[in-house]
């Protein structure tokens, strides 16, 4: 290790450990699960505070892995557990946390098991930190699978999903991905050992093997990206969660594919590669005009939130496989604002819908009797369809400009998707605003000034990552 | 100085967005002396030549180097000069204005307005040209009050910014640079320029609220009377002409584009002249009167790109003042709009008479003398007469409505003192005189009420043609495509054939697995022959060996 204070494996370390607190953690009757949210929330706050100063630690202009950490396991075979971080990653970390920050903050009210939902929350973080800090495909494979074990508890207990249809599904396509994972793994170490992912990406995998590689990671990770044939089982489940935080973390999986596709994509192409490649991209445009169609003409509210998470996150997706180094940062600083903000349009979502569902009436023109909510809700939607909010709009436009270089038609067709998914949304924004006398919520049920002042820091964040990207980090 | 009243305004709208709803006509007050304050010392400081330049790199990254530009030419110190007046006037109108609910937000919205107009002017990359239009969307979105009104807007707004989005997208990855002074090297040997000129020019025709895209301007019907204005003054139509007149090489070379855009924009003129005739509504009457205005002084400047100052910026004052007063009579006639309703004004409101005449006057003039073709004129003539007819019957009909003569005192001070400023600093005295005297005239001859009023059936006025239009043409054509997209691909071939075929066969090897494991002779002969087959499949390869 070149870090003597392990900070990297501090930041793995710290939710595994908050969650330990959690377990420990006393409740009164009177307020069941309030010390345990508590415990939580700080262990959320302190890792990021401590993701912020390894902000200031590493040089945001390299690309390569930084502060490398080296654990060793197992002499025979030779497998290690190997951390280490670039901006790229760390900026997907530190989105995760406040993302799920705000989840928590939605979740604030539910009182049913949150002791659980906490302990299973920070295993989550604890994991999927682990994932994007993971330096060699050993560290990878294992935290790639370990994250799905708070993930299936968590959708299975806290999902609310009634049908167990797309729960077993949902098993059933990420064991298979796992799979494959682990058999192209062991394939790669039989030929290279121990490697790290970047060594991995100047190697090209040749013959027969090399193809079986790329199949085995390209299904795998695509299984967890909503593209075609794909999409329906992860629409299936996603659209059916009702928790809020539930539904934040489900919607990092596809995160994780993409953050996969960056790590394990060669740096030279082989012809045959970059044919495939270019069959998966008009695949994925396809999906995204098909999803977006889809999210139009569906009346659920989630299934439209969902629908344009899946637009943008195929977007990503294509913008990865032009394998261009400076979109593969437009991408990281996009993602970015992208998760925060759809994290905070689903609390806000999830929030009307539970007023709905409280007095048991329609929310149409909800908004145009609570300002505080309403704002909040107008501002994340205009950051989420690409208006100057966010950093969204910059380097989305950095982003399609390359995909229209490449393919003109592909490139309409990804604008045009993302004109349905812009409309889907503000659809939505247009029926919360469009008074109704059917309606019977009013301005008490606005959210409380707390919950604002949050959503305000929140749309500051935001504000500021469109202004610079990197505002936060203060070098030394 | 530009760059002082840039930042002055940001400041005085950050700062307001801290004050508490206490004493809220207390706050307007303020906010009207710290921007007269602002003004007068631009007014005082500006000068006619070429001042320094403040330019900020705003974004910086590895293949786009994003400045934001604030520098001060010349002809932006003369347009500010015309416009900040009318900013003025409005700040102070929004004192005394009952009717506006939330003055501080108002104000914070119309210097948000201006801010936008002087980034859009000064926009040098194609970030700043892209934050300012979208910036304008924003804040007309705001501005409008009616719901039915904002949606509209919102989508609109929303297409046209993603289709510049998207030409501006495809030029810089053509060219791998943001600067607009280099689109003359992508008209010169880019790709695609046909695709961009149009995609462009679409985004620009929603903007500006022509003819087939009107249904965003004239939702503002129910907004009150300083929204109206605002809109009007710092609106999508007037962001669409300075696109238009920033992005104009990309159009310049491409006849056949330029005369469809004229075409669309003469269709607009007649569209809103007709608004302006067979419309009881007041209101309707003044947003089509602006649309057939802006149509106008579009088709102008398509001929002659950098006339923006005479063709948009010196008549709209005129305008601006002809449309506040008439939007004052509805405040005076207890929020009447319907001119049917509205009679006998002339005994309370001579002075809104004269002033509005002078407006019109104003207005035309200045049509009459900088907009060259033949068929201004005709426009010119035809304004002249319809709003003769329009005063005509809000102040000469009969009516058993008392109207309170005091309700439009204050009110009516900032017009007054607009007026006067024009007519001060307007150097087409003598034309304005023969238009007002000939508005005078029309005014005085009865029949022309009737060419003004009860043309086409309430539900035909009221009926939005171009949406109704549209959920026909594209919205319903996508619902059932997405409908059966969803149904067929992602049920029938996902769900029943894919899905269902490996569930299926899933079963069928599962089924036929459990009834090997049956104690009958049939599994137990079957699993004897499986064993037989496995050896022989392999024996020839131990025989080789």
């Amino acid at each position: 290790m070149n870090n003597p204070f392990a900070l990297l494996s501090l930041i793995v370390a710290l939710p595994f450990l908050g969650m330990l607190f959690v377990l420990t953690a006393k409740d009164s009757e009177d307020t069941p699960g309030r010390n345990a949210f508590n415990v939580c929330i700080f262990t959320v706050i302190a890792n990021i505070t401590l993701i912020w100063r390894v902000f200031m630690v590493i040089n945001e202009k390299s690309s390569k892995l930084q502060l490398l950490e080296k654990f060793n396991w197992l002499s025979t075979p030779d497998i290690n557990i190997m951390f280490g971080v670039d901006t790229f990653s760390l900026l997907l970390i530190l989105a995760i946390h406040i993302s799920i920050l705000i989840g928590l903050v939605g979740v604030r009210p539910n009182r049913h098991k949150q002791k659980t939902l906490m302990v299973l929350t920070l295993l989550f973080l604890s994991t999927i930190t682990g994932f994007f800090v993971a330096a060699d495909i050993f560290s990878f494979y294992i935290f790639f699978e370990a994250m799905l074990v708070p993930l299936f508890m968590v959708i299975g207990m806290f999902g609310e999903v009634k049908r167990k249809g797309p729960v077993f599904r949902f098993f059933l396509y990420n064991f298979i991905g796992a799979l494959l994972l682990f058999s192209a793994t062991m394939l790669i170490y039989r030929q290279y050992g121990s490697i790290t992912l970047l060594q991995l990406r100047q190697l090209a995998q040749e013959g027969q093997i090399g193809a079986y590689i790329y199949i085995a990671i390209g299904l795998a990770f695509l299984s967890r990206i909503p593209i075609w044939p794909f999409h329906y089982w992860i629409s299936s489940i996603s659209s059916a969660i009702k928790n809020p935080l539930c539904f934040i973390i489900m919607v990092q999986i596809p995160l994780t594919a993409l953050y996969g596709c960056i790590r394990f994509i060669p740096v030279h192409f082989s012809i045959n590669l970059g044919s495939y490649l270019t069959i998966i991209s008009i695949i994925g445009a396809i999906t995204m005009f098909f999803i977006a169609l889809i999210g139009f003409i569906n009346k659920d509210t989630q299934y439209k939130v969902f629908a344009y998470i899946t637009v943008y996150y195929i977007m990503y997706l294509l913008g990865i496989l032009t394998n261009d180094d400076v979109v593969l940062r437009n991408i990281g600083y996009s993602l970015f604002s992208f998760i925060i903000t759809i994290s905070s349009l689903e609390v806000l979502s999830s929030y009307i819908r539970h007023k709905e569902q409280e007095i048991d009436s329609l929310s149409n023109g909800f908004l145009c009797r609570v300002r505080r909510l309403s704002f909040a809700y107008s501002f994340m939607t205009m950051a989420a369809v690409g208006l100057p909010v966010s950093a969204v709009f910059v380097n989305n436009f950095l982003i399609i400009s390359k995909l229209i270089s490449q393919n003109l038609e592909l490139g309409l067709i990804i604008v045009f998707a993302l004109i349905i998914a812009g409309i889907t949304l503000l659809q939505e924004l247009s029926r919360l605003k469009t008074d109704d006398s059917r309606c019977q919520l009013g301005r008490n049920d606005d959210i409380s000034f707390s919950v604002f002042c949050f959503m305000l820091f929140i749309m500051f964040m935001l504000l500021m990552s469109f202004i610079k990207p990197l505002w936060f980090v203060i070098n030394e | 100085m530009v760059l002082q009243l840039f930042w002055g305004f940001m400041v005085i709208v950050a700062l307001t967005m801290l004050a508490t709803h206490r004493r809220r006509r207390v706050w307007p007050v303020l906010v009207f002396v710290a921007v007269s304050v602002l003004i007068g010392l631009f007014w005082a400081n500006d000068v006619l030549i070429l001042s320094w330049s403040d330019v900020y790199n705003w974004m910086s990254y590895k293949r786009l180097q994003a400045k934001f530009v604030l520098s001060s030419p010349s002809y932006l110190l003369s347009s500010l000069r015309i416009l900040l007046p009318l900013v003025l006037g409005l700040l102070f109108f929004n004192i005394f204005y009952r009717s506006e609910e939330r003055p501080l937000s108002y104000s914070n919205l119309l210097l948000l307005g201006i801010i936008c107009f002087i980034s859009l002017f000064l926009a040098q990359d194609f970030m700043q040209l892209m934050a300012a239009s979208c910036c304008f969307s924003i804040v007309n979105f705001y501005l409008a009050t009616d719901n039915n009104a904002k949606n509209k807007f919102i989508f609109y707004s929303f297409v046209s910014e993603m289709l510049l989005f998207t030409g501006l997208g495809i030029i810089y990855a053509d060219i791998s640079s943001i600067s607009i002074e280099r689109i003359g090297r992508f008209v010169s040997r880019g790709q695609h320029i046909n695709l961009v000129s149009v995609l462009i020019l679409i985004s620009i025709i929603i903007k500006c609220g022509t003819f087939g895209f009107q249904s965003q301007i004239l939702g503002l019907t129910k907004s009150n009377i300083n929204r109206l204005l605002s809109a009007i003054l710092f609106g999508t139509p007037v962001c669409g002409i300075l696109l238009y007149h920033k992005l104009y090489p990309l159009f310049a070379e491409n006849i056949i584009l330029q005369n469809t855009f004229k075409t669309i924009l003469i269709l607009s003129v007649i569209w809103g002249v007709g608004g302006l005739l067979w419309n009881n509504n007041l209101k309707s009457k003044i947003l089509y009167l602006c649309m057939s205005f802006f149509s106008l002084s579009l088709f102008h400047i398509t001929s002659s790109p950098d006339s923006v100052y005479q063709h948009l910026l010196l008549p709209m004052p005129w305008l601006f003042l002809l449309n506040w007063l008439l939007g004052l009579i509805p405040v005076a006639a207890a929020n009447q709009t319907d001119i049917k309703n509205i009679n006998g004004l002339l005994g309370q409101f001579k002075l809104l008479l004269v002033l509005s005449i002078v407006s019109c006057a104003g207005f035309v003039s200045n049509i009459w003398i900088y907009f060259p073709y033949l068929w201004s004129k005709i426009y010119a003539i035809s304004i002249l007469v319809t709003i003769g007819g329009v005063l005509h019957a809000l102040y000469l009909g009969k009516t058993n409505q008392v109207y309170s003569p005091l309700s439009l005192k204050t009110y009516l001070f900032a017009p007054l003192v607009l007026v006067g400023f024009q007519l001060y600093s307007s150097p087409n005295l003598q034309v304005l005189g023969y238009g007002a005297i000939t508005l005078l005239f029309i005014f005085l001859i009865i029949p022309c009420r009737f060419i003004v009023t009860n043309w086409l059936p309430q539900e035909y006025q009221d009926t939005d043609w171009a949406s109704s239009t549209y959920q026909l043409l594209i919205v319903s054509p996508l619902r059932l495509l997405g409908r059966i997209l969803w149904l067929a691909v992602d049920f029938v071939v996902i769900e029943r054939s894919i899905i269902g075929t490996l569930s299926a066969f899933t079963n069928m090897l599962v089924a036929f697995l459990q009834k090997l494991q049956q104690p009958t002779w049939l599994s137990g002969f079957l699993l004897f022959a499986l064993g037989v087959a496995i050896l022989l499949f392999n024996i020839g390869s131990y025989v080789h060996e």
